[in-house]
Order: C-alpha cells, then sequence, then structure tokens
C-alpha cells in the first residue's frame, strides 16, 4: 500500500525548513545523534494504533537486565491498524524521510517493531542495543508521565566504550517520536516506573542499506554470522 | 558456630553428593543464633564502598573476614585453599548483571524479612537460560560449585525504600 507523508505526519515535521531543523538536531544534539519530536504523527492515526495494540497479547519478560511486558514481532501481526501503522513506518516516503533527517542509507521495506508495556516496578538497564545492521533505534510513545514517575528514556554520556552518567533524559509523553542512532556509544535505559500507571510505547529498529558482515572462524570455516531479527528487548 | 547439623559427617556427605549432582545447595539456619548475630552486626558495621559499572553493577561493597570455623567448613565443601570473600550491600536502584566468572561461591544471606517483590532476588541461570531463584531467606547458605551457572541479583526497586540487601559472597575460580 502506498502512503503519503501527510497522512500520518503533523504538517508543521513536513516543511522543508522544519525538517532541515530537525536533521540539526540530529546530529548536534548530546550525548549521540537522536532527536524527540512532539505531536508528531496525525492524533486519529496514534488513537488507531493505541486501540490495534490494545488487542495484541503482552508477554512478561523478566531476565538480568530488564523486566517489563512486551508483544510478539508486530511484522506479523494481523491486527488492521497495527499492520496500517507498520506499512506506513516501512514506505519508502517514510524511510525516506528519516534518511534525509538523519543522512543514513536505511534498509528499505525491513524493520522490527514491538509494543511494550511498563508498569510499576518495571525497567530496562543501560545497554547500547548494537546488533549487527541495526541503525536507528525508534520510539513511539503512547502515554503520558510525568519527570518524577519513571520510565524516560535516558541517554548516557560514555568515554572509552564505558557508560558513564546521564545526559539526556526524555520523558514518554503521548504522541512522541524518538530517534538515536545505534552505535557503540548508544547507552540507554528506561528508568525503573515508579507509579501505578502504564508506560505504553510502540518500538523497534530501522536497519542500514549495507553493512560488513561480521566472520567468525568455525573449524577452518569462514562462517557468517547475521541476525534478521533482533532479540526483542530493548527500547 | 555452625548449626551441628551441617557438621554432622553424613550430612557433609550429602551436601558434597548434591553438590556433584547439581552444583547448587542451600542450606538454612546455617549459623546458630549467637554467631549469626555477631557477624551480622559486624557485616551491617562494615564501611562500605559504592561501585558503579553501569554494564555490570551498582552495588556497595566491604572487605570482611568470616570467622575460621566457617572458613574451615567452606574450604572443606569446596576443597580449596583459599577463597575471595567480601561483604555486600545493595539498595534501591542497585543491581548486579549476569557474572560468571565463578566456578565456586557461597553467599550467606543476612538480609531480614527482605521482600521479594523488592527485587535483589539472587538467581543463577543455567545455560539453557533457565533461572534458579534462591529464596530470600535470613541466615541461609547458598553453596555453588558449577561452572554453567551464572549469577545475578535482580535489581530493587522503590518497594525496599531504605532498606538494603546485605549478604556475604566468597568465590574462587
Amino acid at each position: 500500500m502506498k502512503f503519503s507523508l501527510k497522512e500520518f505526519i503533523q504538517e508543521k515535521y513536513l516543511e522543508g525548513r522544519e525538517r532541515d531543523k530537525i536533521a540539526k538536531m540530529f546530529r548536534k544534539d548530546k550525548p549521540f545523534p537522536h532527536f524527540v519530536l512532539k505531536d508528531f504523527f496525525l492524533r486519529e492515526k496514534i488513537i488507531e494504533l493505541l486501540k490495534g495494540l490494545s488487542k495484541e497479547k503482552l508477554y512478561e519478560k523478566e531476565s538480568d537486565l530488564f523486566k517489563f511486558m512486551q508483544t510478539n514481532d508486530l511484522n506479523f501481526s494481523s491486527c488492521k491498524e497495527i499492520k496500517e501503522f507498520r506499512d506506513f513506518l516501512i514506505s519508502n516516503d517514510f524511510i525516506s524521510y528519516l534518511s534525509d533527517i538523519t543522512g543514513f542509507k536505511l534498509k528499505k521495506g525491513k524493520i522490527d517493531l514491538f509494543g511494550s508495556v511498563y508498569q510499576d516496578t518495571d525497567y530496562l538497564l543501560c545497554h547500547d542495543d548494537k546488533l549487527e545492521g541495526r541503525k536507528i533505534a525508534f520510539n513511539v510513545y503512547l502515554s503520558n508521565f510525568k519527570e518524577n514517575e519513571g520510565g524516560s528514556l535516558n541517554l548516557f554520556a560514555s568515554n572509552d566504550g564505558k557508560p558513564l552518567k546521564i545526559e539526556k533524559e526524555i520523558i514518554s509523553r503521548f504522541n512522541t517520536f524518538a530517534i538515536f542512532e545505534v552505535s557503540e556509544k548508544s547507552f540507554h535505559e528506561v528508568s525503573e516506573v515508579v507509579v501505578n500507571k502504564q508506560r505504553i510505547a510502540l518500538s523497534g529498529w530501522y536497519y542500514e542499506a549495507f553493512f560488513s558482515l561480521q566472520k567468525k572462524k568455525t573449524f577452518g570455516k569462514q562462517k557468517k554470522v547475521y541476525r534478521e531479527f533482533g532479540g526483542f528487548k530493548n527500547d | 558456630m555452625i548449626n551441628p547439623l551441617y557438621l554432622k559427617k553424613e550430612n557433609i556427605s550429602e551436601i558434597k553428593r548434591e553438590l556433584s549432582k547439581n552444583g547448587i545447595i542451600v542450606l538454612n539456619d546455617f549459623l546458630l543464633n549467637k554467631e549469626y548475630k555477631k557477624i551480622k552486626k559486624n557485616v551491617l558495621n562494615l564501611r562500605y564502598k559504592h561501585e558503579i559499572n553501569l554494564m555490570e553493577y551498582k552495588l556497595s561493597s566491604a572487605e570482611f573476614e568470616l570467622s575460621e570455623n566457617v572458613k574451615e567448613f567452606l574450604l572443606n565443601i569446596f576443597g580449596l585453599p583459599a577463597m575471595e570473600i567480601k561483604a555486600y550491600s545493595l539498595r534501591h536502584k542497585d543491581y548486579w548483571l549476569l557474572h560468571g566468572k565463578n566456578n565456586y561461591e557461597f553467599i550467606l544471606d543476612l538480609t531480614n524479612n527482605w521482600n521479594p517483590g523488592s527485587g535483589g532476588v539472587i538467581c543463577y541461570r543455567d545455560d539453557n537460560g533457565d533461572a534458579i531463584k534462591i529464596p530470600c531467606s535470613e541466615n541461609s547458605l547458598v553453596i555453588v560449585k558449577n561452572k554453567k551457572l551464572k549469577r545475578y541479583i535482580h535489581y530493587i526497586n522503590h518497594y525496599a525504600g531504605k532498606n538494603k540487601r546485605v549478604f556475604v559472597l566468597g568465590k574462587a575460580c
């Protein structure tokens, strides 16, 4: 299905000058390239998306690094509203829009996509999201949180490959679109939710159009190591 | 003094058998009350240093020496000449991510009335990814003799308030 950007995105974000501003923000904002765009999608599309997500089953995820609930891979969702939103996210127009802003060559027609719900005491500790081919991590926030309620996406300043301190705190606000470049420096976390509320988000990754495959020697042979889909655990 | 139950020859043999078979065992009421209270008081009065390595842990630790009879017991179980022993204290926002460098370790739990809903649960994960959660129980001793089990301690959430998860951990590779 073909979509125009206007069908999903607020018009103000499509104007040339605004795009340039976002591109500049993406390159310059610290601690690593990212942007946070409030009220980004058309409200009716976001409400449809939320309606679709509410139909998806959630699974508890718990390990040493995280505790929250997550949907299955939404690329395979049979829900009409999710499918439509996903089709827009992988549309050539939207991928070109992201490529223009970020300056990255992104793989067309492919994303990882899942929904997550963080409740009281849920968290995701510091990690970098790095996995072969991932270039942009994105989040569409679907609930409103206040500063002291937790659930913020915190970006860490780092030195020599080690995260040091939180430099940017992105509060979950309804209809905010946030992206960051995935790299050796993209250390981030989701802070513990400390109130009885649900932090709902649609998240995933865009991939590089092309990248070198990591090669490992296995019993004298060169084995290509490539994971099509990453573990769906990150924000 | 160690609970005399655990000093009986047949019980020591059983502990060793269990460790060879499953690699992990929990001994409840490990110390007699008087000895336990003494150790706990000493551990709580230590000067802790808060250490942060975000990709591995956030916790406080302090040097600590166990009494000779406890060390002897453990060295007999492990069959090792020495272990590195430290006291640890974890509070709200602290954690210890998956850690698998030790083939032998023990944890003496000194936390009173810990609510597992506050996080801070000690877990051992095997090769298949299955986790064994160690029940939070004061004066219990977990002994691990298994290089396939890797330890982690859950993030401590806001329900912990000012409570701390305190234990003594000994390890050897």
